[in-house]
């Protein structure tokens, strides 16, 4: 009984210390957490009695979140769309999209046609894209995430028309999945897969009709599948939001998105 | 205070927090039903049974292959769990000497207090390379199954030995003097007792194996279809939930909650069922032990809290009321067997020695097959997570997103969450314990079976719950004072069953004597009853804590995942089970520090394990 109590006592201690004095809390992306984490970790260093929670979901989440208030700041790996025009986004980086596939894959690129048929499954086995006699194990992102939809309005598909054989839900779900099977492949965002690869995950990224995915094709536009990295706020931002998010689109954060293998936006 | 309004108060406030206990469950459904109302009144809960055609964006939402899914799953789970968790029991309960017997119980009760993230991720990092390949991509239908096993097979190993113990010795002794084979003996003196333990082994693995949802999101592929092939990825009902929560809106977040409902539903219907099962005889017997038997209730009591906190298991408390079954009806069988055992003795035959040894050798490579995937188990986690493993660990918060660093800010986390948790718990928990213990009245049994259900509810729909009424309606947020809350609701019905136990097992004489002496109520509770019953309350305590380190699911919704050092009970936390959920998951090369944190969190169970037996020793060897 000593113990419970002491723990009681330990337990009332803790609960009565006083909280941060201004809290921050984002949800929302889960390609956006990662860099939105660190960059608030920098800001509270600098903000003393700023407490900045960072929540990962999907973007769809970011925005309800934003527009119901349940969140002060809204995250979002996509641009807004036309029936999310009360909202004010803020661009703190750029993205793109690849596919990636087990780092002992011999293909080097498949075109826009192949990707289709691999994801709608008209396409079973690599060695009618010129790789070896196996089957292709086709990886997919479940419901709500925008990297999906990016990837279906890109290829001009809808959801129903892909045929998975595993359904994941974060970047790096995906990046594990792939990097264990290696017959696989799955489309993530470019940041996140060049980092795992950067980092010595068995994972490679693939090209598209000729272009390399990577941080220079996206800086220059010239990579097809790209997105901006947005903040979400359904007013203009005032007060602490407003310091953190001139100081999440400020130079000083170059560093953070680089690690991170995004693009940072034209300053 | 007078002593009759003293006793008057008591039994108030016991009452409250036994109606308190149980009306969780009708939140639980209230709330379940309110978040799916917009699916059930926009598509229909038609919509849900129809096919397999689960499109939230195109508003379709067939649940069937996700029923389909939970039900496969674990069918593969019982028919791999059932014979090896079997044999184990065999070989522990029966064959094997008492020194070696207590060995091998040991491994089962280490197994069977792994958090079931940890045996998780072992089956993302070492069996899902294994089976792909034989047939990529190797996660599906089959890979949970047999994660799903390696969580049951000690809850039945632990059952079945508990039932096979209870054999008395002179039909042990009378198979030995009749000169029975190993099989012969075991069919003649223990069948009945085999069948009981291993049938309440299996209802309480398929609650379990129903309830998991991290676990099986890591290995089992999470296509929402009717899978052709035993390879084939499958997505379960709280897998589904688990995976989409995070992203859905509108009525794709209430089509959620219809899951949550359907799982809740497939729980309880499975649960009357069993209850049909057992005899009502039997029933009764457990809850209304025959005055002035004092030894064997006494027994009876300390053996099924010990069961309760060895098993670590959600289910404990429909096991701890199983195994206390199983005692009182071997007390009750104790006439009828020997007049089989003769007859056994005459068919004894050469072709009889054979089958004996036939039926060791399968023992032998049963048992061994569960401790082999135990060994691979653990040098794989080591292995993985040797690198990592160092002062630094428990010494410095975790940088780039838990790759480096340390686990400080997740200890410390966990210890709020579990803080919040026993500090509702303790009061409530223990108050219901004490007053379903001395309960007359009618009222006790629907408590109970209420307390059953809600033991019985998969974490994540407590998760879904804990997140509306705690981080909406109450305003908490993701927060650690959510978190903590929505585990004790999740542990109560746990520590109920174990604390009821406990009381049960106090001495009747001690009531008697208070009697005797003039004491009113209160003061022999508070005097003689629980002093004596403290060990059990304490360990009953410490088996609700040991399953709420454990768990990921209620926690993801409720807490949230930061792994910041928390500033107040109302910043975002993650436990130690989430951390490694999390790396494992969401952290590409994550593996080694989720690893890591599972060896950390390992010690820390045990280390609570061994606490308890502590505790419990006094209780189970004290004379009689």
């Amino acid at each position: 009984m000593r113990i419970i109590h002491a723990l009681l006592a330990v337990f009332c201690i803790v609960a009565a210390l006083p909280g941060a004095d201004t809290r921050l809390t984002l949800t929302g992306s889960s390609t956006v957490a990662p860099l939105a984490s660190e960059i608030a970790r920098r800001f509270e260093a600098q903000h003393a009695g700023v407490r900045i929670d960072v929540q990962s979901g999907g973007s769809t989440r970011g925005v309800t979140d934003a527009r119901a208030g349940r969140a002060d700041i809204g995250m979002a790996s996509r641009a807004l769309k036309a029936d999310e025009a009360d909202l004010i986004a803020h661009s703190i980086a750029i993205d793109g999209i690849a596919c990636i596939v087990h780092r002992s894959n011999p293909i080097p690129l498949l075109s826009k046609a192949q990707v289709i048929g691999i994801f709608c499954g008209t396409i079973t086995n690599w060695r009618a894209v010129g790789g070896p006699d196996r089957r292709i194990v086709v990886v997919n992102k479940s419901a709500g995430h925008s990297t999906l939809e990016l990837f279906l309005h890109h290829f001009a598909l809808k959801a129903e028309q892909l045929t998975a054989d595993v359904v994941i839900g974060e970047n790096a779900q995906g990046i594990k999945t792939v990097a264990t099977a290696e017959d696989a492949i799955g489309y993530v965002s470019i940041g996140a897969a060049q980092t795992a690869a950067d980092a010595g995950v068995a994972i490679r990224l693939l090209g598209l009709d000729g272009l390399v995915p990577s941080i220079a094709t996206v800086r220059d536009g010239t990579w097809p599948i790209i997105r901006p990295l947005n903040l979400v706020m359904r007013s203009a931002p005032t007060g602490v939001a407003a310091e953190f998010i001139a100081f999440a689109r400020s130079a000083a954060v170059d560093d953070l998105i680089v690690d991170l293998a995004f693009v940072a936006p034209p300053r | 205070m007078s002593p009759h309004r003293a006793d008057w108060f008591l039994s108030i406030a016991l009452t409250v927090a036994a109606s308190a206990a149980a009306g969780i469950l009708l939140v639980v459904i209230w709330v379940m039903i309110a978040g799916a109302w917009p699916a059930l009144v926009g598509p229909g809960l038609g919509a849900f049974f129809g096919d397999a055609t689960w499109q939230p964006a195109n508003s379709r939402f067939g649940a069937l292959g996700m029923i389909v899914g939970s039900l496969l799953v674990t069918a593969v789970a019982l028919i791999i769990a059932i014979p090896l968790g079997g044999v184990t029991a065999l070989a522990s309960g029966w064959l094997l000497p008492s020194g070696w017997g207590a060995a091998l119980r040991l491994v089962i009760l280490i197994i069977a207090g792994l958090p079931s993230v940890v045996i998780g991720l072992w089956g993302l990092t070492a069996l899902v390379p294994v089976l792909s390949s034989w047939r990529a991509p190797g996660v599906g239908l089959l890979a949970a199954g047999v994660v799903l096993a390696v969580m049951i097979i000690p809850t039945i190993a632990i059952v079945g030995d508990a039932a096979l113990r209870a054999v008395p010795a002179d039909q042990r002794r009378a198979a030995a003097a009749l000169g029975l084979s190993r099989l012969g003996g075991l069919l003649a003196a223990a069948g009945p007792h085999l069948r009981a333990g291993l049938l309440t082994g299996g209802v309480l693995g398929v609650a379990r194996a129903l309830g998991e949802t991290m676990a099986v999101l890591l290995v089992a592929g999470n296509v929402v279809q009717v899978p052709a092939s035993i390879m084939d990825p499958v997505r379960t009902l709280t897998g589904g939930i688990a995976l989409e929560m995070a992203y859905a809106t509108g009525e794709h977040r209430a089509a959620l909650f219809v899951l949550g409902l359907i799982a809740l539903m497939v729980v309880a219907g499975l649960l009357a069922v069993a209850r049909g099962l057992v005899p009502n005889t039997a029933r009764q017997a457990a809850h209304e032990p025959k005055r002035g038997d004092g030894l064997t209730r006494r027994r009876g009591g300390a053996e099924n809290v010990h069961e309760i906190v060895t098993t670590g298991d959600h289910q404990s408390g429909e096991c701890c009321a199983a195994s206390q079954r199983v005692y009182l009806c071997s007390i009750h069988r104790v006439s009828a067997p020997p007049r089989e055992i003769s007859k056994a003795a005459f068919k004894m035959s050469s072709r009889q020695q054979i089958n004996d040894t036939v039926f060791l050798s399968v023992v032998a490579v049963g048992v061994t097959l569960v401790l082999g995937v135990l060994a691979w188990l653990v040098i794989d986690l080591l292995r993985v997570a040797w690198p990592r493993l160092g002062w630094e660990l428990l010494s410095e918060l975790p940088r780039r997103s838990g790759r480096s660093g340390g686990i400080t800010s997740i200890l410390v986390s966990t210890m709020l969450i579990i803080g919040v948790c026993l500090a509702v718990v303790l009061p409530i928990g223990l108050g219901a314990a004490i007053a379903l213990a001395q309960a007359r009245g009618r009222w006790a049994p629907w408590i109970r079976g209420a307390l059953e259900v809600l033991a019985g509810a998969p974490s994540i729909v407590l998760g879904m719950v804990g997140m509306l009424v705690f981080g909406d309606l109450l305003g908490l947020g993701f927060s650690l004072a959510s978190g903590g809350l929505t585990l004790a609701c999740m542990v109560l019905p746990l520590v109920i069953r174990a604390g009821e136990n406990a009381v049960r097992s106090v001495p009747q004489e001690l009531y008697v004597g208070g009697a005797a002496l003039g004491l009113s109520r209160s003061t022999t509770l508070i005097h003689l009853i629980l002093p004596a019953a403290a060990p059990g309350l304490c360990a009953a305590l410490a088996l609700g804590t040991g399953r709420a380190l454990a768990e990921t699911a209620a926690l993801v919704f409720t807490a949230g995942a930061s792994d910041r050092m928390p500033g107040s009970l109302m910043d975002s936390g993650r436990t130690l089970s989430v951390h490694i959920y999390e790396l494992a998951m969401n952290v590409a090369g994550g593996d080694a520090s989720a690893a890591a944190s599972a060896v950390i969190l390992i010690g820390l169970l045990v280390i609570i394990q061994v606490a308890v037996s502590a505790l419990m020793q006094p209780m189970t060897t004290r004379p009689a």
